[in-house]
């Protein structure tokens, strides 16, 4: 099989076996984690948009975006096959993955004709990289409660407040925005989703500077900034909808970080294989918890994604694979930091930090993005376990 | 003096030192956290003269005469707001410096004790060598003594300090017998002939505390600056248990800074319209610190008060140690958790003790081979690790 030959129709070892294939063939030196962590900011966007590029001639991104709007019209559980390979083949995240995995989701279901024959193109090309302004100082984990506000002026609003942790707002075109556009109802239906222009006036991004010395992560602040009415996405007051939409996608790119964890786990275990002498005791118990963890998740997943094949998946299972694997991550990094010693938390002047000191530090970002664990805990005990709503 | 008074008293120290670190080093800690400041003279001077800097070394010196237990309060309280100048009383009073106390001749504590406590001298210790590290006896750094002199060669690895401070040290092979029989230490000045340093490393904490590679090239030294003669490794032992507590101390001081961030956060932070101490998982994850952190207090508090001003017990300060490093990588997870995206953000300075409580587990023998230490004084008897 090859591409622009029906992926659709492929079951699960054929596309499998041409992911591989192509994988083999694409997934060259240039991408892996340790070439990019060489590379400043800049350079790193351009190879990650490189790589989009590859994954997109190969019909391995937009995969389940229909064939008019130019995906491969692939069934969920197809793009959840091409990414575990993809996961486990260690390939770069995307620069681009709001715009491929969230905004164009979110679009394809709720934009209007006109919007997505406008934006969709635009994120297939390339031209156009998404951020998500979601978050706010006062507004995290409650979303809900955010406070920017977009004033009504008839043919445009004017946003005005302050975002914060919005990933590559620095190199991002477009912002998928939630702002306040009526305060006078319940705080869920007065938020209206808009596509805003990264680059109107009023618009200031400044970086974070986080636990790993790099700043992914921005502060955006809108200071009077005009937004065409056109741009709203679906309705007004139709934000929170979207918002739980965006979530929901965000939780479905589970399955490639799962396969991002089996990775990390399979690296850890070559390493100490690799020595000499056996690892120390408490070494193999926490080893073997996370072997017998990653197996749980692995079963969970597939039975997650029979029953989204099936269209009877309750979305809040996602919330058990976001909630196992971010945990397993952490702790398998943590031990792997560990296993590799005091050497992997140095680095000579100039140089990069190593991997193991990298990941560990990064993946503790995994457990307070997209839903903390405790809000995950707490919506897996309301709406999986019918448990009464506590505190 | 009476228990009620030394409570008092010790509740009176604390308070001065944390009104002291507060003022001083509140608006300074993540500005050396980013560049990787080191102490500088001048903020060694201003601990000196509060009487902190060499408070637990005896007075006849000019130390405090303090006993381990207030030397640790100051360290906390100080470490608490930032570890590079609680670093600097750290080495003072829980570090070589009391090797010299215990070990040296009058002489020789005539001539390095006043330095050090006067804030002139830091003295830094070189134990670790790049093929010597959790095994400390396969160190290969030799001293040859010859004519009243020590001629010395070798390399040195993870000498936090190296390259900063003025005084060394360095523990070293002073005759051909194996294993622990023949090694000793030796002080050496920073300027003397043949010293190098290498480059500062990075680290992944401890930035502005420093560390670098020392080379020792036919470095001579008088003989009268042998400390430790051959065949004193095991003595030293003793003292390696007040360091332990010294470094326990620091990671407490993560975890108790770590805690009270997080109790204070999550009274502040609303979400949902009520602060995130109403919510049962963040109790649970602030119930998890407070018994970390109070556990690790007694533990360090137990081995301190046996000590007195002399050593601890070996399996006590080694319980405490081990205890503590970890509750710190713990807490300060917790405490990341917490305080959500914040915590991962340079800003509030959770993230910075994250990094840093990972150091104190590596420093001064890990929790691994504290567990080993555990065991063999609980059994009353040594593992052969070399088997």
């Amino acid at each position: 099989m090859t591409a622009g030959t029906g992926l659709a129709a492929a079951d699960e070892l054929a596309l499998r076996e041409y992911v591989r294939n192509w994988i083999g063939e694409h997934l060259t030196p240039e991408f892996f984690p340790a070439a990019l962590a060489r590379l400043d900011t800049d350079e790193r966007v351009e190879v990650r948009r490189r790589w989009e590029r590859e994954l997109l001639d190969g019909e391995l991104l937009a995969s389940s975006w229909p064939v008019e709007h130019g995906g491969q019209g692939l069934e969920p559980w197809q793009e959840v096959v091409i990414e575990e390979e993809l996961g486990l083949a260690g390939a770069p995240d995307l620069i681009n993955l709001i715009g491929f995995r969230l905004a164009g989701p979110v679009l394809l279901d709720v934009g209007r004709d006109e919007q997505k024959e406008h934006f969709l193109p635009r994120i297939l090309s390339g031209d156009d990289i998404w951020c998500q302004g979601f978050s706010e100082p006062g507004a995290g984990s409650d979303l809900a409660s955010l406070q920017a506000s977009a004033v009504d002026h008839g043919d445009h609003y004017v946003v005005n407040g302050q975002k914060v942790w919005t990933s590559w707002a620095m190199h991002a075109q477009k912002c998928l925005l939630l702002a306040r556009t009526d305060r006078d109802v319940p705080k869920h239906q007065g938020i209206t989703a808009f596509a805003v222009d990264m680059d109107t006036p009023g618009i200031d991004v400044r970086p974070v500077r986080q636990i790993t010395g790099e700043s992914e992560f921005c502060e955006v602040f809108f200071d009077g900034v005009a937004v065409p009415r056109d741009r709203i996405i679906g309705v007004p007051g139709q934000g929170w909808e979207i918002a739980r939409l965006t979530l929901l996608y965000e939780r479905g790119s589970n399955f490639v970080y799962l396969a991002g964890v089996e990775r990390t786990f399979r690296g850890l275990v070559a390493r100490l294989r690799a020595r000499p002498e056996p690892p120390a005791g408490d070494v193999i118990t926490r080893l073997v918890a996370a072997q017998v963890e990653l197996a749980a998740l692995q079963a969970t997943a597939r039975s997650y994604l029979d029953r989204l094949t099936a269209g009877t998946a309750d979305p809040t299972e996602a919330s058990l694979i976001k909630l196992g694997w971010t945990e397993l991550d952490v702790a398998i990094k943590d031990l792997a930091l560990e296993v590799a010693g005091t050497a992997a938390v140095v680095r000579a002047p100039g140089a990069e930090p190593s991997a193991e000191l990298h990941e560990m530090l990064a993946s503790r970002a995994e457990t307070i993005y997209g839903g903390t664990s405790e809000i995950q805990r707490n919506l897996i005990a309301e709406r999986l376990l019918g448990l009464p709503k506590g505190g | 003096m009476t228990s009620i008074e030394a409570v008092r008293e010790h509740a009176d120290l604390r308070a001065s030192a944390a009104a002291f670190a507060g003022d001083r080093y509140t608006g300074l800690a993540g500005d050396w956290d980013r560049e990787q400041t080191m102490l500088s003279g001048e903020e060694r001077l201003a601990l000196a003269r509060t009487g902190f800097l060499g408070m637990g070394l005896p007075e006849e010196y000019g130390g405090g005469g303090a006993t381990l237990v207030e030397s640790l309060i100051v360290i906390e309280e100080i470490a608490k707001v930032s570890q590079i100048p609680a670093f600097a009383v750290f080495e003072a009073n829980t570090g070589p410096a009391r090797v010299v106390e215990l070990f040296g001749t009058e002489e020789q504590k005539q001539r390095w004790l006043p330095r050090i406590i006067e804030g002139t001298a830091t003295m830094a210790v070189a134990i670790s060598e790049p093929h010597a590290g959790s095994a400390a006896t396969d160190i290969t750094t030799r001293g040859v003594i010859a004519d009243g002199k020590v001629v010395i060669n070798g390399q040195k690895r993870w000498t936090s300090g190296a390259g900063h401070a003025e005084l060394y040290l360095v523990y070293l092979r002073l005759s051909d017998e194996r294993g622990a029989r023949s090694i000793g230490a030796v002080v050496v000045e920073s300027d003397a002939p043949g010293l190098t340093f290498g480059n500062q490393e990075r680290l992944m904490g401890f930035h502005g505390i420093g560390s670098a590679d020392i080379f020792l090239d036919d470095v001579t030294v008088p003989v009268e600056d042998v400390l430790i003669p051959a065949g004193g490794f095991k003595d030293l032992f003793s003292t390696f248990s007040i360091e332990r507590l010294g470094n326990a101390t620091m990671s407490l001081a993560i975890g108790q800074a770590c805690l009270d961030r997080s109790a204070a956060y999550v009274q502040e932070r609303h979400q949902f319209g009520k602060p995130i101490a109403e919510f049962q998982l963040v109790q649970e994850a602030l119930a998890d610190m407070v018994i970390q952190v109070d556990a690790a207090r007694l533990l360090i508090r137990r081995a301190a008060e046996g000590a007195g001003r002399g050593t601890p017990a070996p399996l006590e300060a080694s319980i405490a140690k081990c205890f503590a490093n970890e509750m710190a990588k713990k807490v300060s997870d917790l405490a990341l958790q917490v305080h959500g995206g914040y915590g991962y953000a340079e800003e509030y300075g959770i993230e910075r003790m994250v990094r840093d409580s990972h150091g104190w587990a590596l420093g001064g023998g890990t929790p691994a081979i504290q567990r080993t230490r555990i065991v063999a004084e609980y059994l009353g008897r040594s593992f052969d690790q070399r088997r």
